[in-house]
């Protein structure tokens, strides 16, 4: 489709857990990287919700509701408190 | 002349056999039993002493420092025997035309006395039984130990450090002038410790007032077997003491909270944030900020882990990115997630590394950075933090002007009952919603006409995990529904309540809250 992007998703901690790998490319129509998160959150049945984590796109941390590229790094970041 | 005496010693007997007139300087030093060893309360110390070596070392300790300073005379005594809190345990005098030959020579005495000397010294503690500590070269003797140690040169344990060629003499010297304090010293606090303590920081202090657990030393290398049931600071302490004797340690066998935070946290001058909480975290964190404290933090997650250093508090901070402290349910002890020791031991050593970089001065930071390390694939992401202009904390209009204890809440902290009963849920108005495990058929039409409903697993677990409202969940007894609200609460979630005796004790009065 059209309106479809291609980005490159990373995963870390429990959303690499659920969805059993640190990355992998995705094809996608949503338009922001919230819409994106919460349509792999239904893929992968990710115990957190779009309030729970923060986006970092290119190595930057970003706004969950800016708009998808096409062509970036995303990496979804869920809260570790381990030690 | 040197003496070991079991007799209480009598100063001025001594100096009396110093005295000459041509004397400009005296210099007398005092060794004296104190109430504390690394971090123990000591009562009482016990000296025993093989004399006739004692003496025979002692007065070539004597002939060397006339030989080596320019003094009339030195002397010393040394107690044996039990000896109470404040006693005089050794005394050693010099005599010197001027004062600079008598520091020096008292010195050298009392220093080269205290490793050479075939003196042992039990120490009786408060807490626990007494122990044989201190013993300098017993191997030589027929005294039963053979743990003894010879003497400690700062040049030598730091010989390959010193020979690197991008850590300078003036780097050291900060390093050793510098304080750090380590909270929690568990996964990460052990290696971040261990780094600290053999690389020449000079004073640290630890605050854990967990206690060792069988399931921590496949990953927290301080400890063994016999620590079990100890508290993890003190007997860190003990074990780097060991790793490194030169080192002064302050063990605080107690957890960081909002009473003792800043009273610890003032002592240092950068902290280093090992702890496996959010609680503990944003405390740390917000005290760091408000007392302009560099901080380095870092967590792990089975193979996983990140590190982020705030070191110039203009250039952001945690609640940046994450405002609010993440709910409970986010976090995920070691024990429930798993971990792999490479992760804390990793992270816990990178923190240490990034702790000396910035107290020296060296290298190149990771300022406004979190390094995300993920030891499966050998990823390592080093991912900008930028400053948020609305932070609650370091914003340009902050939410956060001051600490209170409400902001390091975690609703875990409530321990609220599991059960709610039907007044209690009468009293909640609407601000609830009730959910029935029950297929719609089972459910009564009176209880069904006043709107309580049947609700799938799934729905209902939607609803805990969004809903920002209470959740009430029934059946017919209440058996079900409490076995199912058992497994949200233990996963971190507060906000879910098993009605009490389920809906066969409804009572006419009850309303089902708002959907």
């Amino acid at each position: 489709m059209e309106n479809e992007k291609q980005v490159k998703v990373r995963y870390f901690a429990v959303l690499r857990e659920k969805s059993s790998q640190s990355e992998e490319v995705v094809t996608t129509a949503a338009t922001t990287y919230r819409e994106l998160f919460v349509e792999l959150q239904k893929n992968y049945n990710f115990p957190l919700d779009d309030t729970q984590i923060k986006v970092a796109v290119n190595d930057a941390f970003s706004d969950l509701d800016q708009a998808i590229q096409g062509g970036e790094e995303i990496i979804f970041i869920p809260p570790v408190a381990g030690g | 002349m040197i003496e070991i005496t079991d007799q209480p010693i009598h100063i001025e007997d001594q100096k009396a056999h110093l005295m000459n007139a041509k004397a400009g300087a005296l210099v007398e030093f005092e060794g004296l039993v104190r109430n504390h060893n690394e971090g123990e309360a000591v009562s009482a110390l016990e000296y025993e002493a093989y004399e006739p070596l004692c003496v025979i070392e002692g007065m070539k300790i004597l002939a060397e420092a006339r030989e080596k300073y320019q003094v009339y005379d030195v002397r010393c005594i040394h107690r044996t025997g039990l000896l109470q809190i404040g006693d005089l345990a050794v005394w050693v005098g010099a005599t010197a035309a001027h004062r600079g030959a008598a520091f020096q020579a008292c010195q050298y005495v009392i220093d080269q006395l205290k490793v050479r000397l075939p003196i042992w010294k039990k120490e009786h503690y408060v807490d626990r039984d007494s122990q044989w500590v201190n013993c300098q070269r017993c191997a030589q003797h027929a005294h039963g130990h053979s743990h003894g140690t010879g003497p400690f040169s700062n040049a030598e344990y730091f010989k390959s450090q010193r020979a690197l060629s991008q850590f300078s003499k003036e780097a050291f010297d900060q390093l050793q002038g510098s304080r750090v304090l380590v909270v929690g010293s568990g996964g990460l606090g052990c290696p971040a410790l261990t780094v600290l303590a053999t690389n020449g920081v000079g004073h640290i202090g630890i605050a854990d007032g967990d206690i060792v657990e069988l399931s921590n030393l496949h990953r927290q290398n301080l400890f063994s077997i016999n620590d079990i049931g100890q508290n993890k600071a003190r007997q860190a302490s003990l074990r780097l003491k060991q790793l490194n004797p030169s080192v002064k340690i302050d063990a605080n066998e107690e957890y960081l909270d909002f009473e003792n935070v800043n009273r610890i946290v003032k002592n240092y001058d950068l902290v280093i944030d090992c702890t496996d909480n959010f609680r503990a975290k944003y405390l740390v964190h917000d005290t760091c900020f408000f007392q302009n404290k560099p901080l380095i933090q870092a967590s792990v997650y089975q193979w996983e882990g990140s590190i982020q250093i705030f070191a110039d508090w203009s250039e952001g901070c945690v609640r940046c990115q994450w405002s609010e402290m993440p709910d409970l349910s986010c976090q995920g002890s070691c024990q429930e997630v798993g971990v792999m020791s490479t992760a804390p031991i990793m992270l816990g050593t990178l923190q240490a590394n990034e702790a000396i970089k910035l107290l020296t001065n060296s290298g190149s930071s990771l300022k406004s950075r979190s390094l995300f390390v993920d030891l499966l694939t050998n990823e390592f992401h080093k991912i900008r933090r930028p400053r948020n202009p609305q932070c609650p904390l370091c914003g340009d209009v902050p939410r956060i002007a001051q600490m209170s204890p409400d902001l390091y809440q975690q609703s875990k902290e409530h321990n609220w009952e599991i059960e709610i009963s039907v007044n209690e849920v009468s009293d909640l108005n609407s601000s609830f919603v009730c959910m029935d495990l029950r297929a719609e058929s089972e459910i009564p039409d009176e209880y069904r006409r006043r709107g309580l409903h049947s609700f799938s697993l799934e729905e209902i677990d939607v609803q805990i995990r969004t809903n920002k409202k209470k959740i009430v969940v029934t059946c017919a007894q209440g058996i079900r529904s409490r076995r199912l609200v058992k497994k949200y609460r233990d996963q971190g979630y507060e906000n879910v309540f098993s009605l009490k005796g389920g809906t066969n004790l409804f009572s006419s009065s009850f309303h089902n809250g708002n959907m």
